[in-house]
């Protein structure tokens, strides 16, 4: 047993660098009453959802909220009480974000405080709402149990969606590379792909035929490096360092690097260069694995 | 029953047609008699004068044949004699005689005291009209002289003879009259029986007796005039009997309709007390209505904070369980202390805030919830009771942009009804939130303002707000029953009518309402600070 007078020695301090990169859940509080959002915002006070801290946004009005919402499309979650100008200023709301700005990701916990106004079998029916809590219920574990599900879910959908507009983005760019029958615009025209769909920043693009690295030549490139469009690798020796990490790439077919891509056929060869260190912060594996294996297709039609 | 032969009183004599027939056929009578004696008289006359005429000539003629032989002068003394011989003989009529020489002396004479110069000059018709003609005749008389014969004749023979003519007359009239007379009574007696037979047939007629008829007698005018009498009554008859029947049915009909409106009346009478109960019932579950919206309206506020005060407490229940394990596994560190100390005061801080909220909610619709369900007389201040059922009535405020201000003097204490005075604050207030104000309306007020007057017995209190007024067809109509013009869309129409109800009743003030379109509407009530002692049967209780 511990004396009952022993001073407590606290532990030494550390440093504590955050090591979080991500974004914060964004989650908006609409509520008309200031003490709601006071309480709230000392439940969710430095806690992780998933990983991720809490940015926690207030309005007082549905009107308010609307302006918000309007500005933020990225709001994940939206913690909403039902009577506020008007007895279902809440409900319209949601009508609003569903129909009207169209966000079908962001997800919708309703708080009450009048459970008679709104059954909730009711709402949960006709409003596509993720949770239904009375005020009287919002224990911190309810509320942060609802939020995390929330949040999960928020990121799913966007996920998804992002996933269909890549895949989109891709069966459209396929389309447009069956016209392409040069090297230069096929190249050229991918980097644009890879900025567009996965924001991934090619910086030039190296062609090359099998057995033959000398022949290597630069076939695209970003703006900075515009001067070197054309001209073939072995010409550049000023930069060392950029031809030999190209060699090396090219040998060993980018198996060890995450800032290049390489597209290949039997005849040809195409490497990307990018400026970005980890392709797998930007890319969704699925739809990433359609796009690439489908230009892998286009390059050995064009070439 | 009056004699129908006699004449009625409102009848003159001298207006009876008998009489005036009577008169009538006097006066033509009179007429006639009179024109028949002036002829009878004028023709009298023109046969006196030629009568007389005649005598004259012939009475000449005979005594110039007579006296002519005696016209000597011997002859003269003896003509006196025979003269008088004359005379004395009635016969001739003469009543004097005279002869006279040319210078007009008395030659013979009898009689002559009758004669009469003056008359003599007369025309003869005059003189024939006083019984004597008096002649001058020139009669030749010795030595060839002419004298004058001068003898007046009497017509008293004749005279009496046209006395005789117009006494006779006078009584042919006489009779006549008595004839017609005696005709006209005798006809009028008879006509008048017949007449009294029509009169008493139309009386017993003008009586009811349809089925009576004039006998039809003879064949003249009063026969046709019981003819027609009887046509008369025959169609009476069947107008009456019409009449009667149609009548029959309508008081028949009439009956019935009677018997209808009984009925109905009975129904209706029925429907309004099952309508003024029915009333009574919604004035009574609007009240437990206002009860029931009061509970939900607290019910809700009170939801906020208890679940505010939960949100904080499972919260810093949850930090306690963290800080415990740092504790327990020796890693705390003085800042995650300070972090634990920070959290939990906040946690105090918030959660006693709202405690302390849900507490005054509760404290407040305590009283307001006593108040309202038993009729209870006490003393009270009324700005903290006003306070009071302004704070149960913050949900209805709370989703409108109506600022309420009261102006009551802090001291000011009644000894009332706080219960009635607050659910008439309630529905005065909501009735403003829920008409006076649109969307557009601007620092939308409602203001209470109260005051004592001079003796401290009354206090004014007025509610009065600066929204779109109420338009003045309605003004009339707000106190009544069921007036709303927001049927259908929540109102019921007995707001209103409940505070009138309160305030003129329990309260025992009075009210009254102004109003001016688009300035506002103003409700000022004077309540006695004194309510009137409740009695105990109409003391009601609302639960």
């Amino acid at each position: 047993m511990t004396d009952q007078n022993e001073l407590i020695s606290f532990a030494a301090e550390e440093i504590r660098v955050p090591e979080q990169t991500q974004a914060p859940w964004r989650v908006l509080v609409v509520d008309d009453d200031g003490e709601v959002h006071q309480a709230t915002r000392y439940a969710l006070e430095g806690r992780l959802l998933l990983g991720r801290s809490i940015n926690l946004i207030h309005a007082y009005s549905a009107a308010e909220a609307e302006e918000l919402l309007r500005q933020m499309p990225d709001i994940a979650v939206v913690l909403l009480d039902v009577v506020m100008e008007s007895d279902d200023s809440g409900l319209c709301l949601i009508d609003l974000i569903r129909d009207q700005l169209n966000y079908r990701c962001l997800r919708i916990i309703l708080r009450t405080g009048q459970p008679g106004t709104a059954p909730e079998s009711t709402l949960v029916a006709r409003y596509d709402i993720h949770d239904y809590m009375l005020k009287t219920d919002v224990s911190h574990e309810r509320l942060v149990t609802s939020l995390t599900t929330a949040v999960r879910t928020y990121q799913q959908l966007a996920n998804m969606a992002l996933m269909e507009r890549q895949l989109a983005s891709a069966v459209r760019a396929v389309d447009r590379c069956l016209d392409l029958h040069q090297p230069e615009t096929f190249a050229q025209f991918y980097c644009q792909q890879l900025k567009s769909i996965y924001q991934l920043s090619p910086l030039m693009a190296v062609f090359w035929l099998p057995g033959a690295v000398e022949s290597a030549r630069i076939v695209a490139a970003d703006e900075s490096h515009q001067a070197w469009l054309g001209q073939a690798l072995s010409s550049l020796s000023a930069e060392a360092d950029l031809i030999e990490y190209v060699q090396e790439a090219m040998q060993s077919g980018c198996v060890n690097h995450t800032d290049c891509l390489l597209l290949g056929s039997a005849q040809h060869r195409l490497l990307v260069l990018l400026s970005d260190d980890n392709i797998a912060d930007h890319v969704l594996a699925e739809s990433w694995q359609v796009f690439h294996s489908l230009m892998g297709v286009c390059f050995k039609h064009v070439c | 029953m009056t004699n129908p032969s006699r004449l009625p009183s409102w009848l003159r004599w001298w207006q009876s047609l008998r009489l005036r027939l009577l008169f009538t056929l006097l006066t033509v009578m009179f007429g006639f008699y009179i024109w028949i004696e002036h002829n009878v008289a004028s023709v009298l006359t023109d046969v006196a004068l030629e009568h007389s005429k005649s005598s004259i000539h012939l009475t000449s003629e005979t005594l110039n044949l007579a006296i002519t032989p005696h016209t000597t002068l011997t002859g003269l003394r003896g003509l006196d004699d025979y003269f008088n011989e004359l005379l004395k003989y009635d016969g001739g009529g003469l009543v004097y005689l005279g002869l006279y020489d040319e210078h007009g002396v008395v030659l013979a004479g009898a009689g002559l005291e009758f004669y009469n110069t003056e008359a003599s000059h007369l025309p003869l018709s005059t003189q024939i009209q006083r019984g004597v003609v008096h002649v001058r005749q020139p009669i030749l008389i010795l030595n060839d002289q002419v004298g004058e014969l001068r003898y007046g004749l009497s017509l008293l023979a004749f005279d009496q003879n046209i006395k005789r003519i117009h006494q006779n007359n006078l009584w042919v009239l006489f009779l006549a009259v008595l004839l017609v007379v005696a005709a006209l009574l005798l006809s009028f007696t008879w006509v008048n029986q017949r007449f009294s037979r029509l009169m008493k047939a139309s009386q017993a007629l003008a009586k009811g007796d349809y089925q009576v008829r004039a006998p039809v007698e003879h064949q003249d005018e009063l026969s046709l005039l019981a003819q027609s009498f009887n046509t008369m009554a025959d169609a009476v008859a069947t107008r009456i009997h019409a009449l009667e029947s149609s009548q029959a049915k309508v008081e028949q009909l009439n009956a019935e309709l009677e018997a209808r409106v009984a009925e109905r009346t009975q129904a209706l009478t029925s429907a309004l007390r099952t309508l003024e109960d029915t009333q009574q019932h919604l004035i009574q579950s609007e009240k437990l209505a206002s009860l029931g919206a009061l509970v939900a309206g607290i019910s809700h506020e009170l939801n906020t904070p208890v679940g505010n005060a939960l949100t904080v407490v499972t919260t810093l229940a949850d930090k306690h369980r963290t800080f415990l394990e740092i504790v327990n596994a020796g890693q705390l560190r003085k800042s995650d202390l300070e972090a634990y100390v920070a959290s939990v005061q906040e946690a105090e801080r918030l959660a006693s805030r709202n405690l302390r909220k849900a507490s005054d909610l509760i404290h407040s619709f305590k009283q307001v919830a006593i108040d309202q369900t038993s009729y209870q007389c006490r003393e009270f201040k009324l700005l903290a009771m006003v306070e009071e059922v302004l704070m149960t009535i913050k949900p209805m405020m709370r989703h409108s942009n109506v600022t309420i201000i009261t102006d009551i003097p802090a001291r000011l204490s009644l000894r009332s009804f706080p219960g009635p005075l607050g659910q008439i604050i309630t529905n005065m207030v909501a009735n403003a939130l829920s008409h006076a104000f649109d969307e557009q309306s601007r620092l939308a007020q409602i203001r209470i303002i109260a005051a004592l007057n001079d003796d401290r017995d009354w206090v004014h209190l007025t509610i009065e707000d600066n929204g779109k007024g109420i338009a003045p067809e309605h003004l009339k109509k707000v106190f009544d029953p069921f007036f709303t013009t927001r049927l259908g869309q929540g109102g019921s129409g007995l707001g209103l009518h409940i505070v009138h109800n309160l305030v003129t009743g329990i309260m025992g003030g009075k009210i009254i309402v102004e109003s001016q379109l688009q300035k506002g509407t103003r409700f000022i009530m004077k309540l006695p600070v004194n309510a009137p002692q409740l009695n105990h049967q109409s003391g009601q209780t609302l639960l």
